[in-house]
């Protein structure tokens, strides 16, 4: 069982700083930071949009099939190098044809929530956003097929799930399975996110939600009818077009 | 699929940030041990909570920010490249009086100790004693098992015993 401390041991820790004045007024304070950060990410889509009218377009396709979400637009073009985006929380990283490459979450605005963000390896700044997913649906995802090297593909599955599993299990076309984290992070505390990559191009059969023991949570997402990921526009707004 | 942009947060999310900002910066202080780095992290945390206001407000959203700030400190810590080793070693002090818990002497020592635990360890005590929250609530908001919250709690006090915070054995009129 565990010590409980004294009453004046809590008080303590509750008033560690007694003559602590707040300034004037905090919220100027947090609108500063909010424009700062809306302001950080326009900056950084815009420049993309720019350097991609002479830089490669990195192009974002749907795969066809049961468990994949409807179509995605294609990604606006980043560029190659430059800070990742501010607020970005990790969620996951790995190596793929010896190239390392890693995966974070963070909200860009109210509609394009809950996005995840993919770079190095085969990504391109790659970003997919599930503003509509809620905390009682399963997971939701998106499946993107990456250039990795000339005439090779890579397979990589970016999504958010509920908090009450730990880790999913993807079930793939061609029979493989990959199993990845599925991390909490600052950017929604009701949402895990998961991020994993594989080799070749591959379609995904399902999805399966897995508890800290690794007994499967509910059976296996194969449904399209569930929120769908988004890739947001330069104005930050996030919309799955008509498919 | 939803299509466009919800309402921007209205005159409550203001109301919010003035009335809970002291109590925030406190709860942030507690885990960084830094003023400017807690009003910063406050700050941040705040502001990742005007984006999803309008989901969260009818709801906890003193938990989202809770746990954001929380969060925050501890991905912080793993940041700096000093990062924040627990020290068996404690810099010399001068003898503490035997004043009441809320003199000034009492304060430098508990957050001297505070700084020799790890940061989960740290968490778990502010959100425990501090915060009120029950072990399950720790559980769910560090992600971690209560059993974990347990050792790290039992482990958090043993360290301020350690470093000198009055105890029950010190102060044997008090319980």
């Amino acid at each position: 069982m565990t010590e409980e401390p004294r009453e004046d041991l809590r008080e303590a820790l509750r008033d560690l700083i007694p003559d602590y004045r707040a300034p004037a007024d905090p919220y100027l304070r947090v609108g500063a930071t909010i424009r700062r950060r809306r302001n950080s990410r326009r900056a950084w889509l815009a420049a993309g949009v720019a350097a991609g009218a002479a830089a490669a377009v990195t192009v974002v396709p749907a795969l066809a099939g049961p468990g994949s979400p409807a179509g995605i637009a294609p990604a606006a073009p980043r560029p190659a190098g430059g800070p990742p985006p501010a607020g970005l929380q990790p969620v996951a990283a790995g190596t793929v044809s010896g190239r390392d490459w890693r995966a974070g979450s963070l909200t860009l605005s109210p509609s394009a929530s809950r996005c995840l963000y993919g770079e190095g390896g085969p990504f391109s700044r790659d970003l997919a956003c599930f503003p509509d997913w809620t905390p009682e649906r399963n997971a939701s995802w998106v499946v993107l097929v990456l250039p990795d090297r000339p005439e090779r593909k890579v397979t990589a599955v970016l999504g958010v799930a509920p908090d009450d599993s730990r880790r999913v299990s993807v079930s793939f076309g061609d029979g493989r399975t990959a199993v990845a984290d599925a991390v909490h992070t600052a950017t929604d505390p009701e949402a895990r996110f998961f991020a994993l990559v594989v080799a070749g191009s591959a379609t995904v059969r399902g999805v399966t939600l897995l508890a800290g023991s690794g007994a499967p949570v509910g059976a296996p997402d194969t449904e399209a009818d569930r929120p769908a990921g988004c890739v947001p526009a330069v104005d930050l707004t996030c919309s799955t077009p008509p498919g | 699929m939803r299509v466009g942009v919800p309402p921007r947060p209205d005159d409550s999310f203001a109301e919010f940030v003035r009335g809970r900002w002291g109590r925030l910066v406190r709860l942030a202080f507690s885990l960084t041990l830094d003023l400017g780095r807690a009003e910063d992290l406050v700050q941040e945390s705040l502001a990742k909570l005007w984006a999803v206001w309008p989901r969260v407000r009818d709801g906890s959203p003193e938990a989202y920010v809770r746990r954001t700030i929380v969060n925050g400190a501890i991905s912080a810590s793993r940041r700096r490249w000093r990062g924040e080793e627990p020290r068996d070693e404690l810099p010399d002090l001068p003898d503490r009086t035997s004043a009441g818990p809320e003199s000034a002497d009492d304060r430098d020592w508990l957050r001297r100790g505070l700084a020799t635990l790890s940061v989960h360890q740290r968490a778990v005590v502010v959100l425990r004693y501090a915060e009120d929250l029950s072990e399950r609530q720790v559980a769910d908001l560090l992600g971690m098992s209560t059993g974990t919250v347990k050792t790290h709690a039992s482990r958090g006090l043993a360290r301020l015993r350690d470093a000198g915070y009055p105890d029950a054995s010190v102060r044997g009129t008090r319980r």
